[in-house]
């Protein structure tokens, strides 16, 4: 990381051009991935990444630059192609930093370098016999543990200097089962901004069962039926809803510039009156939680929308500016190679009064979605899809047989108020986002919730 | 950096080979909105990657710091790692070999004034274009250079520089409350004398098109899939045709090679170096020499594309499809300028033929409906109906169901229209005889 007067005469430097904001955000990254693949540690890898990103604001617009080679001359060599584009000048403010010290929230007990490699490995063995102790028809097991621990220092024009340290750890595994020759899987990956004690709680045997669990259900499932029908999304992942249908489209990226369906919507109503939803990038120690965002302001617990009614948007610095509202600490980045804008951290409806069993009450043939997968949303026209991980069919109030198969699609602002109830079992899962500024750790959650109407498309016709 | 300390120190330690790849990527891009030029980026990085054979392990390290106080670092970390990795197979480097290399077209560096009149252009006529069209959300230039080396402890000393020049646009279009939107990518040889008439007229057309969309009712439907939407369709399955879902057991094509898998039309390759391709490539991230492989010929499946290690778990050599995503992500066998072949039929033609159907001319949701497995989708798509032969009104919030292996095996004819975009996959439009279609 670079010291306080060398920063200093960078972002003096940086004003004497027509800009009126400069920043310089200093990354040093230190990850790895060991993979295993039916109880044999295939492949590691260990990545390094240290760089610096630098970006000046002229009213509503920016120029960005990153490099990293970090030595003083290539660093004078980024800064004068940025005042450059900025419009150089001779004149322009002196800055002196102040560092901002904190209290972190996400404290670790486990630092992953801490502990030997075969213990990492181990973790991994552990997932493996987890999910082969399922079932014989359990024939591939394939899991990877993911370290991540990045140091954060941001420096800019208002003179403020602040540091934050992230630590995260994910297990991923896919587990598959065969009858005969037929194949099918099952995925289950927590993560948590954690060190390794995350998995003294979420234990690595859990983790492989749980895939394995999925995998077999699968292979029993019959092909989904398609149309419309009311749907039970269950709780942790089945959140993917939330954040495709809603969240994206409250990010100030699209809401700034007039591309989303919920710009100009503050104060109305946008969903039924049973929903309620938040975005809390200070939940201790979450996936999506950080002390600090990437412009370094401090992370906040956001109301979206309460009693149906929209509160906040999630807004960044720049576009805070092109809206005229305050921003919300919501400025995400993947890394210094990525100019930051709003996104999400930990996102999730709120729980409700109905209990599990009320929401299948009256639903003569429906979807109960017990695991979802991933989903994408065009924030324009507010119209989403996602698929299913594990469903089954609702029949006369009842949860029935297995389906495969099944993508559920709609328009956001049709769904929101077609949320009739939810329930109180609220749980998140972790994810990671993929838009603007690039790839992102973020919680989706919710407690189940019942949509009356949803389209679900399916293999079955019938 | 002082390639040769490194590799002393890594025999030293005990490596039998070792192999330094590094890439140099120098970025510029231009964000245009309203009138003006609203962000622009500079970027300069030199990523390093490390491979390392010890005990006939092979193991994988990267970093952005290489400077020689890291080396012992680095180098400790590798050892540690091939303590707990277990290979089957022996793993090893590539020996150097000669690689012809052509002289290569890089695209034109354009200054920044021509630049600028190149998107404030772009921006007029597609606002021109159409009084229904109120917004261009989206409008990028962006140029790209790489220089990537490869060199070993064999005597591997491999350089290629490549780049690309991309415009981005996207425009929205709105009538009775209804908004709709479109983007298109085009690779750009030089910004100076770029015409934008044919690009802004696909976008604007493709735009508005979408407006006054309707859902098709539920049922099963024959079905063309437009060059775009079937390029990104069928690349999001290409892992099926690697090596590494083959090792693993986990392709639904495994077993069946030499099998004929596709209808009889469809033929697919597969050529790094293919000299129809935006970007080339004469050898992989492995030193491997670029090869052209018939994939599949008259439906049967000819060729499994491999990486060093998936070649050598299957007792054969690599087809140079040893690639990374990223310099620091670990060598995967995966496709690189590959596709279907063009068929005899022109685009209208596709709709004479399947006379009353469905056209798809969009997916969304591909990461995820996809299982990869068994090679059944259920994703959302738009498009427009066919009707009596032609394109009728457009399709939206619908879905469409298969199975991708079944669907190739059910086609109906093949378009002639393929085209190569920035990506390294690209088909032409098809025809199928039936997709399970979901919507109203």
């Amino acid at each position: 990381m670079l010291e306080k007067n060398v920063l200093e005469t960078y972002l003096s430097l940086c004003m004497k051009s027509g800009c009126d904001f400069a920043e310089i955000f200093e990354e040093d990254q230190v990850s790895e991935e060991i993979s295993m693949l039916n109880g044999r540690a295939e492949k590691a890898s260990r990545t390094v990444r240290r760089g610096a990103g630098i970006r000046l604001y002229t009213g509503v617009h920016s120029v960005y630059g990153y490099t990293n080679e970090t030595d003083h001359d290539s660093m004078m060599k980024l800064i004068d192609d940025l005042r450059e584009a900025a419009g150089k000048k001779d004149e322009g403010p002196q800055v002196i930093l102040t560092r901002v010290d904190y209290e972190n929230r996400h404290p670790v007990r486990i630092q992953f370098d801490d502990v030997s490699q075969e213990e990492r490995t181990q973790l991994l063995k552990r997932v493996d016999d987890g999910a082969r102790a399922v079932s014989e028809k359990i024939v591939k097991v394939q899991s990877s543990l993911l370290n991540v621990r990045q140091n954060v220092q941001i420096s800019n024009s208002t003179g403020r200097l602040i540091s934050d340290t992230r630590v995260r750890t994910r297990i991923r595994a896919n587990a598959y089962a065969q009858e005969g020759d037929k194949m099918q899987s099952g995925f289950y990956g927590p993560g948590a901004g954690m060190g390794l004690e995350f998995y003294e709680t979420t234990v690595p045997e859990e983790i492989g069962r749980e895939a394995a669990r999925t995998a077999l259900v699968n292979l029993n499932a019959i092909d989904c039926p398609s149309g419309k029908m009311p749907v039970v999304i269950d709780n942790g992942f089945g959140g993917v809803i939330f954040h495709e249908a809603c969240g994206h489209a409250l990010e100030a990226t699209s809401v700034a510039r007039n591309q989303s369906v919920f710009a100009g919507k503050l104060g109305t109503k946008i969903a039924n009156t049973c929903v309620s939803a938040v975005d809390d990038g200070t939940i201790v120690n979450a996936w999506g939680s950080q002390n600090i965002d990437d412009e370094g302001n401090f992370q906040q617990r956001r109301q979206l929308i309460k009693d149906g009614i929209l509160t906040s948007y999630m807004i960044d610095t720049l576009n805070a500016r092109r809206m005229k509202m305050e921003p919300t600490g919501s400025s995400r980045r993947q890394s210094y190679q990525y100019e930051p804008t709003s996104r999400m951290s930990n996102t999730f409806i709120t729980e409700g009064n109905s209990s599990f069993e009320e929401l299948f009450e009256g639903i003569e043939k429906g979807l109960y979605a017990k695991r979802m997968g991933g989903g994408s949303v065009n924030p324009q026209t507010g119209e989403f899809n996602f698929s299913v991980m594990e469903g089954y069919l609702i029949e006369n109030g009842k949860i029935t047989v297995p389906v495969k198969g099944a993508a559920l699609i709609g328009s956001g602002s049709e769904i929101l108020m077609n949320i009739e109830k939810v329930c109180s079992n609220l749980s998140r899962s972790q994810g990671m986002c993929g838009s603007a500024s690039g790839s992102i750790p973020t919680d989706v959650g919710q407690p189940a919730i019942l949509v009356s109407s949803i389209t679900v498309g399916g293999t079955s016709n019938g | 950096m002082d390639k040769n300390r490194w590799f002393a120190c890594a025999k030293e330690a005990g490596f039998e080979s070792f192999e330094i790849y590094q890439l140099l990527n120098e970025e510029r891009s231009f964000t245009w909105f309203e009138g003006e030029l609203d962000s622009y980026v500079t970027s300069h990085v030199l990523g390093t990657a490390f491979r390392g054979v010890i005990d006939s392990k092979m193991v994988n390290a990267s970093s952005e710091d290489t400077s020689d106080d890291q080396m012992e670092d680095v180098i400790a970390s590798m050892k540690q790692q091939a303590q707990m990795i277990s290979n089957e197979e022996k793993a090893d480097l590539r020996k150097p070999e000669e690689i012809k290399q052509e002289d290569k077209q890089i695209p034109v560096s354009a200054n920044a004034d021509v630049i600028r009149a190149l998107l404030g252009e772009t921006e007029k006529k597609i606002l021109a274009f159409d009084e229904r069209i109120f917004q261009v959300t989206d409008l990028v230039y962006e140029e790209s250079r790489t220089i990537r080396t490869i060199v070993n402890t064999y005597g591997m000393d491999l350089k290629e520089v490549s780049g690309i020049n991309v415009l981005v646009a996207g425009a929205a279009a709105k009538e009775n409350e209804e908004i709709r939107n479109h983007y298109e990518f085009e690779p750009v040889d030089d910004a100076a004398s770029f015409d934008s008439d044919d690009f802004v007229k696909q976008l604007c057309e493709k735009t508005v098109g979408k407006l006054g969309a309707s859902t098709p009712a539920s049922g099963e439907y024959p079905v063309i899939i437009e060059r775009g939407a079937f390029t990104q369709l069928f690349g999001a399955y290409s892992s099926m045709f690697c090596g590494d879902a083959f090792r693993k057991g986990i392709s639904p094509l495994c077993g069946k090679l030499n099998e004929k898998i596709f209808s009889e039309e469809i033929e697919i390759i597969d050529d790094p170096n293919d000299s129809r391709a935006v970007q080339r490539y004469a050898f992989d991230d492995e030193g491997c020499p670029a090869k052209r492989k018939t994939v599949v010929e008259k439906g049967v499946l000819k060729t499994i594309l491999h990486d060093e290690t998936t070649a050598r778990a299957a007792g054969t050599e690599s087809t140079g499809n040893g690639f990374r995503s990223g310099y620091s992500t670990p060598v995967d066998a995966r496709v690189m300028n590959f596709g279907i072949e063009n068929g005899p039929h022109t685009p209208d033609e596709l709709m004479a033929i399947i006379h009353n159907g469905i056209l798809i001319t969009d997916f969304a949701g591909l990461h995820a409906g996809l299982n990869h497995v068994t090679g059944d989708f259920s994703l959302q798509c738009s498009g427009y109906a066919v009707k009596d032969g032609k394109k009728a009104e457009g399709l939206t919030l619908f879905t469409a169901a298969g199975n991708i292996i079944s669907l190739l095996d059910h086609v109906t004819a093949i378009g002639n229209d393929r085209r190569w975009g920035a990506g390294s996959v690209s088909c032409p439009s098809i025809a199928f005889e039936s997709l399970s279609i979901s919507g109203s």
